[in-house]
């Protein structure tokens, strides 16, 4: 590991305010990913061998590879290269939107110009693993535009995504460096106006008895339960911890979330309690993280909060806040009460690893990941850029590596809009207009669109059991979902249409989206060769010999001229295949 | 391609498939093996079902979210509508706005309204084709307020939670994260009743959900416009390219994921030509249905049932959803929309079977994790407990309120906040559990008793199986 980590040096940047920060959160700062490489010298001790073992990696890491990138990972190896990855400087959408505003023609830009945002960074940005993290995290701390009227506010949903972007990785902002932290991630979300209006706390006032008002309990409830610590108590590997009658203990009782419903009371726009910033045009207020105002905070009450060994008896040891203990203590003070919860750790380990690459990881993967997130080697929490490090370099995650001892197994359901994304990467999708126009109609075909979820529990859960054998053993498979007889068809569909559209087709116009085809249709004389190249580029050269001989069959019986219709016939059925589908 | 070929051949390649997994992994197989061998145990214990000739329908409605069915149904005579607006405050609905419904049965004195949104619903109660079950919820067994708030009575899981409690309302069993629901669970035991049937007798116009979800028997996804079609098959390659898709969808893969994947794309395959040419070749009700999702799904579903005899089905369960209930916010805003939705696609959903002649043959019910908490949180209201359900249908013993009496002695729950039915914010215990409510359904579309014993397994701890609804 040592020799691994040696060969970038590295320079720990701090800044004052970035340290004032941090000690606000109640968090250790943390070292900046601000590292400088030297000057080729170094040794490559973990480089894939062949581009089907980059081509793998790059599968879990990006949104797909390219032959560029397969090349620059065999060259500096996977710490270099995730190391280079995390330094990068976060490629934002909100800017892109905003602008839009400004623009005759568009004014007042909708969901469809945030989604142009979000597939031109997907398919283009240099900082992968960044955007890769920032869609994971939008799975599971869930903002949505079919919720909450935020459906007519793109730019600060867009806002939230970068927000997402940013905290993956930590960003320089001011002059300082904010480390990207789980602690830094929910202190910035929960201020995001998006999150405010998405579970329901923006203008969330203070009880009043005279009127027979509580605080709203939504977002009090849902961020322990669904973005930090989950239902029950966990050990590090994600096993549930047992009472002595072998049922799992609870973390926390509804007096807990009735208490923290009064901790997220006044908080509102920078442009006042009960302004509305959103309407027309837009103003910074609307994306600028929310300000608190006392007068409709909580003070009077004291508040019991979470337990860590879920003793809320009387004289137990439940973290309290006093009373009068102002607006944005209350706030600091009881999210880091949440993000130090030991169950945070192996909960949002657990959910990384099914996002990047496995739905059914050993207990041992989820606890070595969840001690890095404990503390990444230099007594740092939850120091985000370390864990999904350790995600992806597991020895589970490994090029060929043994499956772990059953009922446990490697492998996920590909996200569907990530075949989209995998099969654009690599074959350079682009429109003469520049743009990435793709209607929120298209990625509905894919049951995903980004941040559009139906509601807070995602496009699929975590603990989805898919009918069938994988339920039956009491395995995972959050992707199935979203996979029915009717949206197989939608996505293999949509995916159908995407490759129609192969660079050269008379049928293009200046806002389609062109994949080059073309030197797939050099091939197109060669079967075997042709087959051989979609493996390579699309399957990591996974493809069964069986899946092979089967694309050859079918290819030769389709005429060889034009040349673009052997591509496309292949390209539609590979898109939509079972191998396709599963990503190991 | 014949169908029938097509179902042997999918049936041999299970078997197939199976065959592969033994090989590869013991311990899954295992586990997998005693929960098949278990299902069958219970079939063969239970007497098995002879032929029928008549046809019934269940219509699932899942309101998600959380209904706020404190505001559907609201008591309506002077004393108890003055608890009603106390708790409920700048919540409450105007008395002079609530629609009369006149209650077969109720205690003298006793009124009821429903939300003014809600004319549609309001006409099928009082005509008595529908019917309200009154304070029912996720219960392991009868459970008074005084019991719930002592320590260690057994409560259902993560109560107020909306996966947790969406998945108790489908399991069929207050047990935590299930497999399979208990619509699926009927499945299983009266598909036999669709003899010569090649689509599942489940039909899903929402997608995957755990209500549907069998041991054997899956639901049949399909949207509001009917089944998805795989496009782009057709032309020079199309042939070619059909078969090698098949081929590819029909292989033993080594693994699960893979086996799951091309298992669910092999169903659409084989079922989409049928499901099309069924819905192509019926005559579906002319019935005008309201312009929302709600009412397009349930269109749908009346377009199914009206080509049910080339379906060969006997026997339908169908999914449905409307989403949006999680009102925290904005809920007097919201709440008409919703109410409206409902209440215009179900009637509208009622004069379509009518159209088909098949009213008394199709039960439509309402499902939500949970109602909501009486008092406000400023501009909405937060997660409880028990709530009220619509069930709708000719075979209804409808214009009547059903289920068991609260603490307070009475069948409609006391609403005072902490009184003897609700705790502090008003979340209402349930005097009747969701389970009692699922097997009343199950029971009138065939299930035995035997059968009803084992989907839903916390049934014997209440004092009926049956509320009387369905007659």
């Amino acid at each position: 590991m040592h020799i691994a980590w040696g060969f970038a040096r590295r320079m720990r940047m701090y800044t004052s305010s970035a340290m004032l920060a941090l000690a606000v959160l109640g968090v250790a700062p943390a070292h900046a990913y601000d590292t400088l490489y030297g000057a080729g010298f170094e040794t490559v001790v973990d480089a894939p061998a062949t581009d089907a073992a980059a081509a793998r990696f790059l599968t879990m890491a990006s949104f797909g590879p390219t032959a560029a990138e397969i090349t620059r990972l065999r060259g500096i190896g996977f710490r270099a290269w995730i190391a280079q990855q995390l330094s990068l400087p976060t490629t934002v959408e909100r800017p892109t939107v905003e602008q839009l505003d400004g623009i005759t023609q568009v004014q007042n830009p909708g969901q469809a110009h945030r989604l142009e945002a979000w597939m031109k960074a997907t398919i283009t940005a240099p900082d992968q693993l960044r955007q890769r993290m920032a869609w994971a995290l939008s799975q599971i701390m869930v903002v949505t535009f079919a919720q909450s009227q935020l459906g007519g506010d793109p730019v600060a949903l867009a806002e939230y995504y970068d927000i997402l972007a940013r905290d993956s990785a930590g960003y320089y902002d001011n002059g300082g460096f904010h480390a990207g932290t789980y602690s830094r991630l929910l202190y910035d979300v929960t201020r995001s106006p998006a999150m405010g209006k998405m579970l329901t706390f923006i203008r969330n006032k203070v009880g009043d008895a005279g009127l027979g008002t509580y605080p709203d309990e939504n977002y009090a409830r849902e961020v322990m339960q669904l973005f930090s610590i989950g239902l029950v108590l966990r050990h590090a590997d994600f096993s549930p911890i047992l009472d002595n009658f072998g049922q799992p203990l609870s973390s926390y009782p509804q007096a807990t979330v009735s208490a923290y419903a009064q901790v997220f009371t006044g908080w509102s726009y920078t442009s006042g309690f009960n302004s509305n910033p959103t309407r027309s045009h837009w103003a910074v207020a609307d994306y600028l993280p929310m300000v608190c105002y006392d007068n409709y905070h909580d003070e009077a009450h004291a508040k019991t909060l979470l337990s860590y060994t879920g003793n809320y008896a009387v004289g137990g040891d439940a973290q309290q806040l006093p009373a009068n203990n102002g607006c944005s203590n209350d706030l600091e003070q009881g999210l880091a009460i949440i993000a130090n919860h030991p169950n945070v750790a192996p909960f949002i380990s657990r959910q990384l690893i099914q996002r990047f690459t496995s739905s059914n990881p050993s207990p041992d993967y989820i606890a070595r990941v969840a001690a890095v997130f404990a503390d990444n080697g230099h007594g740092v929490y939850g120091d985000l850029g370390a864990v999904i490090q350790a995600v992806l370099l597991d020895p589970e995650a490994g090029y060929q590596a043994p499956p772990p001892a059953a009922p446990y197994m490697f492998g996920k359901a590909r996200e569907p809009l990530l075949k989209l994304t995998a099969f654009y990467r690599y074959y350079k999708a682009a429109a003469a207009n520049g743009l990435y126009s793709m209607s929120p109609t298209n990625f509905a075909a894919y049951l995903q669109i980004p941040l559009g979820a139906p509601s807070v529990f995602n496009f699929y859960m975590p603990d989805y059991h898919p009918p069938g054998e994988i339920g039956d053993a009491g395995l995972y498979g959050p992707e199935f979902q979203i996979t029915n007889a009717s949206s197989a068809f939608s996505t293999a569909n949509e995916l159908r249409n995407r490759a129609m559209a192969y660079l050269g087709n008379p049928a293009n116009t200046d806002e389609t989206i062109a994949v080059d085809l073309s030197a797939l249709a050099a091939l197109a004389g060669n079967p075997g060769g042709l087959v051989d190249a979609l493996n390579h580029d699309l399957m990591y050269g996974a493809m069964s010999s069986h899946m092979r001989t089967t694309l050859i069959t079918m290819v030769s019986q389709v005429p060889a001229s034009p040349v673009y219709g052997r591509v496309t016939a292949a390209l539609q059925v590979l898109l939509a295949s079972p191998e396709f589908a599963i990503q190991k | 391609m014949s169908t029938t070929y097509s179902r042997n051949r999918r049936n041999f390649l299970r078997n197939a498939a199976c065959a592969g997994l033994a090989a590869a992994s013991g311990n899954a197989l295992f586990s997998r093996l005693q929960l098949i061998n278990s299902a069958l145990a219970d079939t063969l214990t239970c007497n098995a079902y002879p032929p029928v000739s008549d046809y019934k329908a269940l219509v699932c409605v899942f309101l998600f979210g959380g209904n706020d069915s404190f505001n559907l149904l609201v008591p309506s005579d002077t004393a108890r509508y003055a608890t009603y607006s106390t708790s409920r405050g700048a919540m409450a609905i105007a008395k002079n706005t609530l629609l009369p419904i006149s209650v077969t049965g109720a205690a003298p004195g006793e009124q009821y309204g429903l939300h003014p949104s809600c004319s549609g619903m309001a006409s099928l109660f009082n005509a008595a084709h529908g019917a309200f079950v009154v304070n029912t919820g996720t219960l392991r067994q009868p459970t008074s307020k005084a019991q719930y708030l002592t320590p260690g009575y057994p409560i259902p899981p993560q109560l107020f939670s909306h996966n947790d409690q969406q998945g108790l309302w489908q399991y069929g069993q207050p047990s935590a994260n299930g497999t399979v629901g208990w619509g699926g669970l009927v499945a299983d035991r009266l598909n036999v009743l669709n003899a010569g049937a090649t689509i599942p007798m489940s039909i899903s116009l929402a997608g995957q959900n755990r209500f549907q979800a069998g041991m054997n028997v899956q639901p049949y996804a399909i949207t509001s416009t009917g089944p998805t079609a795989l496009r782009g098959y057709s032309g020079n390659a199309g042939a070619a390219q059909l078969a090698a898709l098949q081929d590819l969808v029909e292989q033993a893969y080594p693994d699960p994921l893979s086996r799951t994947y091309a298992s669910t794309f092999r169903d659409a395959l084989d079922y989409n030509a049928t499901m099309t040419d069924a819905i192509d070749h019926a005559t579906p009700p002319s019935t005008t249905f309201p312009d929302t999702s709600l009412g397009d799904a349930l269109k749908m579903v009346a377009q199914v049932i009206s080509a049910r005899t080339a379906l060969s089905a006997k026997r339908q369960i169908f999914f449905v959803s409307l989403g949006g209930f999680d009102t925290h916010d904005d809920m007097l805003q919201d709440q008409p929309g919703l109410f409206s939705t409902i209440s215009g696609a179900l009637s509208a959903f009622y004069k379509a079977t009518e159209d088909l002649g098949l009213q008394d043959s199709v039960t439509t019910f309402t499902m939500s994790e949970f109602s909501r908490t009486l008092n406000t949180d400023g501009d909405g209201t937060d997660h409880a407990w028990a709530g009220n359900h619509f069930v709708m249908g000719g075979a209804v013993q409808g214009g009547k309120l059903y289920g068991s009496p609260a603490s307070s002695g009475h069948l409609f729950p006391e609403l005072t906040l902490d009184g003897l039915d609700c705790l502090q914010r008003g979340q209402m215990v349930p005097a009747t559990s969701c389970d009692q409510y699922s097997a009343t359904l199950a029971r009138w579309l065939g299930v035995n008793d035997c059968d009803l014993a084992t989907i839903f397994p916390y049934l014997a701890n209440f004092p009926t199986s049956d509320l009387g609804f369905m007659g």
